[in-house]
């Protein structure tokens, strides 16, 4: 919702891949890695920025979609889904952390930011 | 983003029999009917007119979602399904149904409000949805298969994690009691909508999409949302936040130990915070959802097993698993079974001559050996797959004297008690189908949350303030009159007809009472500030309910259209000289004067039951009333 202004879990920067026939559950979340292997695969200035909190956020109008950061991402947690062919990855949401605040379970929580 | 806001703008349309594929304007009917129920019952009023039979090409098979699916509204998951019953009798009525998961959300993620299907193809089929491009799709090496099985083999087809509602053998057979599956088990059930889908040779339908579902103030939204989740938790049936996950909400031991054996985690529909659904894997039998579903078998087979045993485990979930793979409907076999059982008894039938081992109910053999039977229409199932009253018909007599104990009315059997409760009674005197499946908030209100624990009861005082404050009187608590009742019942069917619209799920809503409020006050507005925010038009509680009391006048005019009258807004002859455990009948009279109350609020000729033509015109049902008028002057005719 933060990232695309409209609802559907697929295209969430938090994925969650539900079997109903297994029972399993997984999930694919940026990790925040410090150093980030994606921010230093990035080769296009000013396409990727780090934060204050560390949290690495992309650039829509700078992203040329080559894809370098997915490639290093080693979680998988790089979609290419933003405007105009461009990736996205979670920004912890200019710190907010929007998907702890409204995870009715209470299942994710924010910690360190 | 700059719209549509909760809608997504078109309706799908898919005529099997001519192949052609198109869409229209949800934009046309949102306006009066808002979305689910309400677009459902005006296209059934529309397109499909009396004569039409369940079965025939001409009925439509229609999904409508509402303004609040796929958002994160809370338990917003359900898609409404509307089409002319094989399972009612004696008339084969319109009627509804829904069913959860994640199925509609991805619906209108794949670009549609709704999907209607008329036809029959020529060969049996499956509809796939990809991001707005619809597809009829052969389903050859689909037929035949367990709805788990289609499921993952359309997956692998499309190559891509669709959301699918599918039908199992039961439903390719035109079992009267078939579902609608979705995942492992969620049904759309007691309508026997899974034989309409195999009569048009559709298998499945699979959408997937990547659109969104926007709202038109993203922030008023989702304060709706949090405000809404915060009043309807902890739900005493969920094992999300808090809930008891029908635990320690059902006085069953039973069903507590299963699950501590066997339960390894919860799962929600999309975006409810209830998480109803318990995730269950049994060795040697299987894995797959348990909830109230497996109620139809859980008793025998313990009793045959023994409490606490594998094998009553085993029998009990097998039972489970099985019917939401054959894609019987399982609320139906709640009353089939002690039927059969009770025929046994009075030597009305015997193991050979039904072809059904019935010394053994309560074991794994009894349950596949009947759950086949009916799927597969072979042997026994051959009746019985026509559901109890058409089952009774075809044994004669006594069998129809037995059924009577077990249904309430049209084919549906009991659901809760028409004895105990008036409020009860006239919610099924004057619907189509089972009411309970939409009314659920009244029966916990007055009866049920004045037995659960904190937080989740009521006090009486607490109870008594709750129904003042929706109905206007406390008397609707008052099980030992039919004073207060009518009114009661109207409020309860324009509530159940407006969250219908949206679509909530009515497990949740319309929150008459709170777990976690002061006194356990409800609030039942947060329906219309939800969707005020989503859409960005202003709706107060008056105008949903307003929509809703439309929505109920243009179904009755459909059913009265179909050949309901005042004399079948009734329930069976047995339920008004069999008393329950406390010695209460249905009091004829005061039954009788509750209905000339409820018809006269109605605005209906209490000497028929049929809505007057300037109510109709009040709820903005002109044409209605002119196609009614028209009708009434001559029966016979062909509907404009």
């Amino acid at each position: 919702m933060a990232h695309t202004g409209a609802f559907n879990p697929k295209r969430g920067l938090l994925a969650i891949h539900k079997d109903v026939f297994s029972g399993h559950v997984s999930i694919t979340i940026c990790r925040h890695c410090r150093p980030p292997p994606c921010y230093e695969a990035c080769g296009v200035e000013g396409a990727m920025a780090m934060g204050p909190n560390g949290a690495v956020a992309i650039n829509p109008s700078k992203c040329t979609g080559c894809g370098a950061c997915a490639d290093a991402c080693p979680y998988g947690a790089i979609l290419r889904d933003g405007a105009g062919g461009a990736f996205a990855k979670c920004d912890l949401c200019s710190r907010e952390a929007l998907c702890a605040k409204w995870c009715p379970q209470g299942a994710i929580r924010a910690m360190g930011i | 983003m700059s719209g549509p806001f909760g809608w997504v703008g078109r309706i799908l349309r898919i005529d099997l029999t001519s192949e052609r594929i198109w869409s229209e304007d949800t934009g046309r009917y949102s306006r009066d009917y808002i979305g689910g129920v309400g677009i459902a019952a005006r296209i059934l009023w529309n397109e499909v007119p009396p004569g039409v039979r369940p079965f025939d090409p001409e009925n439509k098979l229609i999904f409508m979602t509402g303004p609040l699916t796929g958002t994160a509204a809370p338990s917003s998951s359900r898609v409404i399904i509307g089409s002319k019953s094989p399972s009612l009798h004696p008339i084969e009525h319109s009627t509804r149904s829904s069913v959860g998961g994640d199925w509609g959300p991805e619906l209108k993620y794949a670009g549609y409000d709704g999907l209607v299907i008329e036809g029959r193809a020529e060969r049996p089929v499956y509809v796939s949805i990809l991001d707005g491009e619809a597809e009829i799709r052969s389903a050859s090496g689909l037929w035949g298969l367990g709805a788990f099985a289609a499921q993952r083999e359309i997956a692998r087809q499309l190559g891509r994690d669709v959301e699918t509602l599918c039908i199992g053998p039961a439903g390719e057979n035109l079992s009267r009691i078939a579902t609608i599956q979705t995942q492992t088990g969620r049904a759309s059930g007691h309508s026997g909508f899974g034989g309409v889908m195999g009569s048009k040779n559709l298998k499945a339908i699979a959408v997937w999409g990547t659109g969104g579902v926007g709202v038109a103030d993203p922030e008023g939204f989702l304060e709706a949302c949090e405000y809404a989740r915060s009043i309807m938790v902890p739900h005493p049936m969920g094992g999300g936040a808090g809930g008891l996950g029908w635990t320690r909400a059902l006085p069953d031991g039973r069903l507590l130990r299963f699950f501590s054996k066997h339960r390894r985690r919860y799962f929600s529909c999309h975006s409810c915070p209830a998480a109803c659904d318990g995730f269950c894997s049994v060795p040697g039998v299987g894995s797959g959802s348990e909830k109230c579903d497996g109620w139809f078998y859980r008793d025998y087979a313990y009793d045959y097993y023994g409490d606490g045993s594998e094998e009553g485990d085993g029998a009990f979930f097998y039972a489970t698993l099985a019917a939401n793979d054959l894609g019987v409907d399982c609320f139906e076999l709640v009353s089939m079974i002690p039927w059969l059982a009770r025929m046994r008894d009075r030597g009305l039938i015997d193991d050979g001559g039904i072809g059904l081992p019935l010394g053994r109910i309560g074991s794994r053999e009894f349950a596949e050996a009947l759950l086949r039977a009916i799927a597969l229409k072979e042997g026994p199932g051959r009746i019985l797959s026509e559901g109890g009253a058409r089952a009774a018909e075809a044994l004669g007599v006594g069998a129809r004297e037995l059924y009577e104990a077990l249904w309430f009315a049209y084919g549906q059997n009991q659901h809760d008690d028409v004895r105990s409760y008036p409020i009860v009674a006239l919610l099924w005197a004057f619907d189509s189908r089972d009411p309970m499946i939409d009314t659920h908030a009244i029966r916990h209100l007055v009866v049920t949350r004045l037995l659960w624990p904190e937080p989740f009861g009521l006090k009486e005082r607490e109870r008594d303030a709750i129904c003042e404050r929706i109905f206007g009187s406390a008397d609707v608590a008052d099980h030992s009159t039919y004073r207060g009742k009518a009114r009661a019942a109207v409020i309860c069917q324009h509530y159940s007809r407006a969250f219908s619209t949206l679509v909530l799920c009515d497990w949740t809503v319309p929150i008459f009472s709170s777990p976690s409020a002061r006194d356990h006050m409800g609030d039942p507005t947060v329906m219309n500030r939800l969707l005020s925010a989503a859409t960005g038009l202003e709706y107060g509680l008056g105008d949903l309910l307003l929509i809703g009391e439309r929505i109920y006048n243009l179904e009755r005019a459909q059913l009265v259209r179909e050949g309901r009258r005042r004399g079948s807004d009734a329930l069976y002859e047995y339920w008004f000289s069999n008393p329950d455990p406390s010695g209460k009948v249905i009091p004829r009279e005061e039954f009788e004067r509750a209905k000339d109350e409820f018809y006269a609020i109605r605005g209906w000729d209490p000497e028929t039951g049929i809505p007057r033509p300037e109510k109709l015109r009040e709820l903005g049902l002109g044409d209605v009333a002119d196609e009614m008028e028209k009708y009434l002057r001559d029966p016979g005719r062909a509907p404009a």
